[in-house]
């Protein structure tokens, strides 16, 4: 019987986990939104400069704090500037 | 391999014609089939099967529209940086659309990477039944914000990219959109959910603080 009743709300308790996820992801997002943002255009134009700079040991976040935000809120331009730092960390090495 | 021309000089020698351009598009290939490795292989392991054609392809259409892009290079960085920035942009989007290619809209709306989802983290730390009832309610007072103040495509957008992780150029690529329109959409998205809040007398920190007690 009481196995029942775990089976039965094992499903709920899931969901729930994963709507308090969900949740917590936007509520991070809301926290993180500025009304003036760049967008990925505006990041793809810089990101090469933002790499050098970074990779020079600057501090991009001062100096470039829009491409700095971007990053933060941006998956697919994140992934692109780790990409690019990979890039240009082996051509300094080799 | 030495990169030894300066950004004039690649530019030059890439707007002349003949044996000039031919020999920097061939240096450009070669530093390109070096670098692209080291700047992908995180996404595509070097040891899969498909990894050198991957690459080689990856060379190939970054020459091409570094090429047709030529005219837009302002000198802002190196000109290899800027030509890694193409190749890793081509790369990175071919890739994606790999990977996501058998998940439908659809799933990628429900979500196709449960796995993604830290429910372990609320899992273990459990609150009260008091607790729990807070919880419940932001939950549900967040998600009727959302079907209140979000159109349905900003409402599909946000649940692929924001919630379920997948890539803006997929869900551009399904939508017929780009994925510079639809971050513009999910920051559109963002603002007025925000507003909203602030309309109610609420900010997300606070409710944030609902899930950390």
């Amino acid at each position: 019987m009481i196995k029942k009743i775990i089976n039965w709300l094992m499903p709920k308790k899931r969901k729930m986990e994963e709507n308090a996820a969900m949740t917590v992801n936007f509520l991070e997002m809301l926290a993180m939104t500025k009304e003036d943002e760049h967008s990925c255009a505006d990041v793809y134009e810089l990101l090469d400069q933002f790499v050098e700079l970074k990779v020079r040991g600057a501090d991009v976040d001062k100096l470039m704090p829009k491409v700095k935000h971007h990053l933060d809120m941006c998956k697919d331009c994140f992934e692109e500037y780790e990409s690019l730092m990979a890039a240009l960390e082996f051509e300094a090495e080799n | 391999m030495q990169n030894t021309r300066d950004n004039d000089t690649w530019l030059e020698d890439l707007r002349a014609e003949g044996a000039k351009k031919e020999a920097a598009l061939e240096d450009l290939h070669k530093i390109l089939l070096r670098i692209l490795p080291a700047a992908l292989s995180r996404w595509l392991p070097s040891s899969s099967s498909h990894f050198e054609t991957f690459i080689e392809d990856t060379a190939q259409e970054t020459t091409l529209r570094v090429i047709d892009k030529l005219d837009t290079f302002q000198g802002r960085s190196k000109f290899t940086t800027w030509v890694y920035k193409i190749g890793v942009n081509i790369g990175l989007g071919q890739l994606r659309l790999k990977k996501w290619k058998e998940v439908s809209l659809d799933k990628l709306e429900e979500g196709n990477e449960p796995d993604e989802m830290p429910s372990e983290r609320f899992a273990a730390d459990a609150p009260n039944p008091e607790g729990m009832l807070e919880r419940k309610n932001v939950i549900e007072m967040v998600q009727s914000v959302m079907k209140e103040e979000l159109t349905p495509r900003q409402h599909q957008v946000m649940m692929a990219v924001a919630v379920q992780g997948t890539p803006l150029n997929v869900v551009a690529e399904r939508i017929g959109s780009n994925r510079n329109a639809l971050y513009k959409l999910i920051h559109d998205a963002r603002l007025r959910l925000k507003r909203r809040l602030e309309r109610e007398g609420l900010s997300p920190a606070e409710l944030l603080a609902v899930f950390s007690e």
